[in-house]
């Protein structure tokens, strides 16, 4: 059974088609990337995914169960997280608060609980931020706990947002393009915590534009262009496409490719 | 301190608020008034009601943001002064209801001003000491999630809809238990004490102390309060005063006297 898999999707806004019939499964425990020129419905596959915007058509499985127009807030419950393409932390926040926000599902205290400061209360959130700092280390941001997280600089606030997708215990992690903007000391660092994710048995799939990354770390590609799928394959097969040069690496990557 | 959590915590623009406060203070004052009920067994139904109200408005408001909800909000505060001014039959209309009896605790009457504050001083405390809980509680958290960033709020697992329901109903909670102790305190409650000016009034206190900061709230409506004492020699001239002081702040202090990062300086 694939962990994810998505049949037809199909997403209209009003008359313009940013998803057209596209199609196609991942493994667990595996890194795919989606790449594609800019306005091919990378975006709106994601969120499709994560319940933010309803298919027109089509249907998503997450191992085998049908998790199709889901509302955000459950989907994460179910094992999909996601970071978002413009960074969207809560600014005003402290980097540990940002964290211990998405165990909201995890930490279930009741209103007398918190009023009492009973000791279930106390040891719950001892537990939460216990584990919050953990996720802080593996993307290592511990000595800024307490910092506001409008005050990290570019890279850190990168690494939070996955640190705080992570800290939601995900099976399948959305990380939409991690890299953008960075230099390749950090476009590296990225790559090594993505790498480190797969270790732990998440499924990752990446939304990139920087080339290294995409044919570096995934072992599969599925290429959009105009919310069309064009390929799909192994990175090897993908730079070899004669479409997928046409639409994209033809025009931008040719070096690389 | 209620507005505080629904203003500061989620982010949710209410100027409307007088109405519940509004709601409380009618509420023990017509318990009162037709069935004869005191203080201690009226503020849980002022309270309970109070918090009601708040729930049902909630119900069509949330499906507007920002400013949108102000402006029905606002509307909201209005019906309810509208409502009481002219209902006369019950609310005795613009002449308001009067003779309301002062509580009493353990068999002492708190009519003189001075035990009324003790009273007030508890409840302030109480308050206090619950918001700040449920402050730094995931409920809190849940809350102000949603103030930063909606959608991604609700990425993080939180259902946005019930937490703005229960920042809102948790708002008005407070509100009905002040209005009636208002009206306990001045023993007569009219429409008049319940305009927009009120509101717009409450909203300055949370403002001015700072905008999710709960010392602020208290330090801002001390100096609201006594500002317009102080300022009794020049009495003319005190709303310029305040109106001035509230500019210069927006331009030198925009989060408040108390407020700052992590308390969150709101939008």
């Amino acid at each position: 059974m694939y962990l994810l898999e998505v049949r037809g999707l199909t997403k209209h806004f009003g008359g313009i088609k940013a998803i057209e019939d596209v199609s196609f499964r991942i493994e667990g425990g595996s890194i795919a990337s989606i790449i594609g020129p800019n306005g091919a419905g990378k975006t709106t596959l994601f969120n499709c995914l994560t319940g933010i915007t309803k298919p027109t058509k089509g249907s998503l499985y997450l191992s085998g169960t049908d998790i199709t127009g889901i509302p955000s807030h459950k989907i994460v419950g179910l094992g999909i997280a996601r970071t978002f393409q413009n960074i969207r932390l809560f600014r005003e926040m402290t980097v540990l608060e940002n964290v211990l926000i998405s165990q909201h599902l995890k930490i279930s205290t009741g209103l007398f609980g918190t009023l009492m400061k009973d000791n279930a209360f106390l040891s719950k959130e001892k537990a939460a931020r216990e584990k919050a700092l953990e996720y802080l280390g593996f993307v290592g941001l511990c000595d800024s706990a307490h910092v506001p997280s409008l005050n990290l600089p570019y890279g850190g606030q990168r690494r939070l947002e996955i640190a705080r997708a992570v800290a939601t215990d995900p099976v399948l992690l959305l990380l939409d393009e991690p890299t953008a903007g960075m230099n390749p000391q950090e476009t590296g660092e990225i790559m090594e915590i993505i790498m480190r994710l797969q270790k732990l048995g998440k499924t990752i799939l990446l939304i990139e534009h920087d080339m290294k990354v995409v044919m570096g770390i995934s072992e599969t590609i599925v290429v959009l262009d105009h919310g069309v799928k064009i390929a799909e394959g192994a990175p090897g097969a993908i730079k070899k496409d004669q479409m997928v040069i046409e639409a994209y690496l033809g025009r931008q990557e040719h070096a690389q490719a | 301190m209620g507005l505080n959590v629904v203003v500061g915590f989620a982010g949710l623009l209410n100027l409307g608020y007088v109405a519940f406060y509004a709601i409380g203070a009618y509420t023990y004052a017509l318990l009162y008034a037709k069935i004869g009920l005191g203080f201690w067994v009226s503020l849980p139904l002022c309270i309970g009601l109070t918090t009601l109200s708040g729930f049902v408005l909630s119900v069509p408001a949330l499906r507007l943001r920002g400013d949108y909800l102000a402006i029905v909000s606002l509307g909201f505060g209005e019906i309810v002064r509208l409502i009481l001014n002219n209902w006369d039959s019950l609310t005795n209309g613009p002449n308001g209801i009067s003779g309301i009896p002062s509580p009493s605790v353990l068999g002492f009457p708190l009519g003189g001003l001075n035990r009324y504050y003790y009273l007030i001083l508890f409840f302030v405390i109480l308050t206090y000491g619950v918001v700040k809980r449920i402050r730094s509680s995931r409920i809190g958290r849940a809350w102000m999630a949603i103030r930063e960033d909606e959608i991604c709020a609700s990425t993080m697992g939180i259902h946005t809809t019930m937490y703005k329901l229960y920042a809102l109903s948790f708002g008005s909670l407070w509100a009905g238990l002040a209005g009636a102790l208002f009206a306990a305190k001045m023993q007569f409650v009219s429409p008049e004490s319940f305009t927009f000016m009120e509101s717009v009034l409450i909203l300055c206190m949370v403002i001015l102390g700072g905008i999710g900061s709960l010392p602020g709230v208290v330090v801002g409506a001390f100096i609201l309060i006594m500002l317009p004492e102080v300022l009794r020699e020049v009495q003319s001239y005190r709303m310029l005063a305040l109106g001035v002081g509230l500019i210069l702040m927006m331009v030198f202090r925009p989060q408040g006297l108390l407020g700052g990062p992590g308390s969150g300086s709101g939008q």
